[in-house]
């Protein structure tokens, strides 16, 4: 290793520790490392500034921008909990059925929108229904947030890695629902027979009073009906957009900033207020660490990564691909996944430059940093949001509580992904 | 004006010793909705609001919730009561209590209403020189010595 090698790792470790050990908020540390990196990296001649600014990946960026504007402007009518009550009223109060009801209809707007603004706003409404009903809201909220970080997987927009991932492999969004959605529908089923029978006995409950949950009206949660109508029409445009992208030769942030644009310009947006309320330091903490890992990719490091492993990876493309997804799963279940995929880009795209086939090692990145979540409370930022929200109820969701459903499903699902993965190898090969 | 002129002189308070259920026992009994909590020679060493003690039954997805407008029946949730209640009622006020932020009782009342202003509060205690508590102003009281004020103003009494 030479000395810039041995000092940009040195760089990326402590920052990564940092992070890691919450010492400092994850976006100050970021940042703070990007700088050092890119200070040595002047100094040293292995990293110029013109090159951090091409490291930064402004696609994800744009695509995570304009989808939090998007959501934050549905946020402010209150069409979630609008739909959490309407749908939840279906369930007549059955707590199995209340689980599959509220389940899906959280995996459904989070493989369209970001998972944690869809936990933030449908677990509140979760937990009072359960305590109206006099039902324990655990099942509810664990399935909620399993089965909605397992959706997600499903599209390019679902969670914040497949983000990273379809652009750096420049994988199109029906790519991702060839590939994924298949193996996502298996795993997310299983994962539903898992918590109905892991919560036998709470889903046996009798809810005391069914009657109160008829009550509630939905439509008085919906804040704004008109600009709820013209909000759904915009998002719907951009996900039928989304679907043909790589058709039209558009990136999916221009679609997603444009719908964006559309939707504050149709809604007349109160855009100070909602520009506010975007979560910038998630998008500062995805551009410092984008600056930091170019600077390890400039020094050399990760290519001299990747001619270790990449005779194994050209020798042994599925067991290479199978030790990523089961890696990715594990880093992701215990740490934020986002620096591993962020680190993780530059390495298979050296794999890729050394002749190696490197469609099936992004499939197998997505499919373990998304399925690898749902086994710790600290997997996904759903998961912390869900177990902070539970304090004070009747039943908080506990580290244990956790790890007896969540593991089950983690260990299921990536089985599932690593069978099919193997069954459909070949396709996987192909982009 | 000065605080001392319209603030409660006879207040109910509590000890730092106490433990939360006889806090709230005290609140109940007499309706109030602040506890000052006096150390040895009537220091005031804190404040215990009833928002304080209901803090702990409420849980934290209300907060998450701007908007409650939907829900006409609160079903089961009608007799809620955290499992965890005999625990917390023992605790000591201590563990719970606020920093005391109060006014001298010679300041002046417009001084006690920027200060509860800016702390959000609705009643505060009110110290002497001493640092011993002196009483309770609430936002009720600062009010009607303005109104009074007016009234004496224009000449004429309350009527």
């Amino acid at each position: 290793m030479t000395a810039p090698q041995i000092i940009a790792s040195i760089i990326f470790l402590v920052t990564l520790a940092v992070i890691l050990s919450e010492l400092v908020h994850r976006t100050t540390a970021a940042l703070l490392g990007a700088i050092a990196m890119l200070l040595a990296g002047t100094f040293m001649h292995f990293y110029t500034q013109g090159e951090a600014i091409h490291a930064i990946d402004f696609n994800t960026l744009g695509l995570l921008l304009g989808m939090m504007i998007l959501v934050q402007l549905m946020e402010e009518t209150g069409f979630f909990q609008y739909l959490a009550i309407l749908t939840g009223k279906r369930s007549g109060g059955n707590p199995w059925l209340l689980l599959v009801i509220l389940g899906t209809t959280t995996t459904v707007l989070s493989m369209a929108l970001d998972n944690v603004t869809t936990i933030i706003l449908i677990a509140p409404v979760t937990i009072l229904i359960a305590d109206i009903l006099g039902i324990n809201p655990i099942p509810l909220l664990l399935a909620e947030a399993l089965l909605s970080d397992t959706g997600g997987v499903a599209t390019l927009i679902g969670d914040p890695p497949n983000v990273i991932i379809g652009s750096a492999a420049n994988f199109s969004f029906m790519d991702f629902v060839t590939h994924l959605a298949p193996i996502v529908v298996v795993a997310w089923l299983l994962a539903l027979i898992i918590l109905r029978y892991l919560f036998r006995k709470e889903l046996a409950q009798k809810p005391k009073d069914i009657e109160a949950l008829m009550r509630l009206n939905e439509k008085e949660a919906l804040k704004d009906p008109v600009t709820t109508r013209k909000l759904l029409i915009v998002l719907g445009g951009v996900i039928l957009l989304f679907f043909f992208h790589s058709q039209l030769h558009l990136q999916p942030a221009t679609i997603a900033l444009g719908g964006a644009a559309v939707a504050m310009f149709w809604t007349k947006a109160k855009v100070e207020k909602i520009l506010n309320r975007l979560e910038w330091g998630v998008l500062l903490f995805f551009l410092a660490l984008f600056a930091l890992v170019g600077g390890l990719e400039a020094s050399g490091t990760l290519s001299l990564l990747a001619s270790g492993i990449g005779d194994l990876a050209r020798e042994n493309l599925l067991v290479a691909s199978l030790a990523l997804l089961w890696v990715a799963a594990i880093v992701s279940a215990v740490v934020d996944n986002i620096p591993f995929t962020i680190a993780m880009v530059p390495l298979i795209q050296n794999l890729g430059a050394m002749g190696v086939n490197a469609s099936p090692l992004w499939w197998a990145l997505a499919l373990g940093a998304g399925f690898g979540g749902n086994g710790t409370p600290l997997g996904s930022t759903a998961n912390v949001v869900t177990v902070s929200l539970s304090e004070k109820t009747r039943a908080p969701i506990t580290m244990k509580i956790w790890l007896k459903n969540g593991l089950p499903v983690m260990l299921v699902t990536c089985l599932v992904a690593t069978l099919m993965f193997v069954l459909f190898f070949e396709w996987m090969q192909m982009p | 004006m000065n605080v001392c002129n319209a603030m409660k002189h006879n207040v109910i308070s509590a000890t730092p010793e106490m433990t939360v259920l006889e806090a709230a026992r005290l609140i109940v009994r007499h309706k109030v909705g602040a506890l000052p909590v006096v150390g040895d020679d009537k220091q005031l060493v804190g404040l215990l609001t009833i928002g304080n003690i209901l803090d702990i039954f409420i849980p934290n997805y209300f907060d998450q919730m701007e908007n409650m407008q939907f829900v006409h029946d609160f079903g089961a949730l009608e007799d809620f009561l955290p499992k965890d209640v005999p625990e917390i009622g023992s605790k000591t006020l201590q563990t719970l209590m606020r920093p005391p932020i109060s006014v001298s009782e010679d300041e002046s009342i417009l001084r006690a209403a920027t200060r509860m202003i800016r702390h959000e509060m609705v009643d505060l205690p009110v110290i002497n020189n001493a640092g011993q508590l002196a009483g309770l102003v609430s936002h009720v009281d600062i009010g009607t010595r303005f109104l009074q004020k007016w009234m004496e103003a224009r000449g004429g009494t309350l009527e």
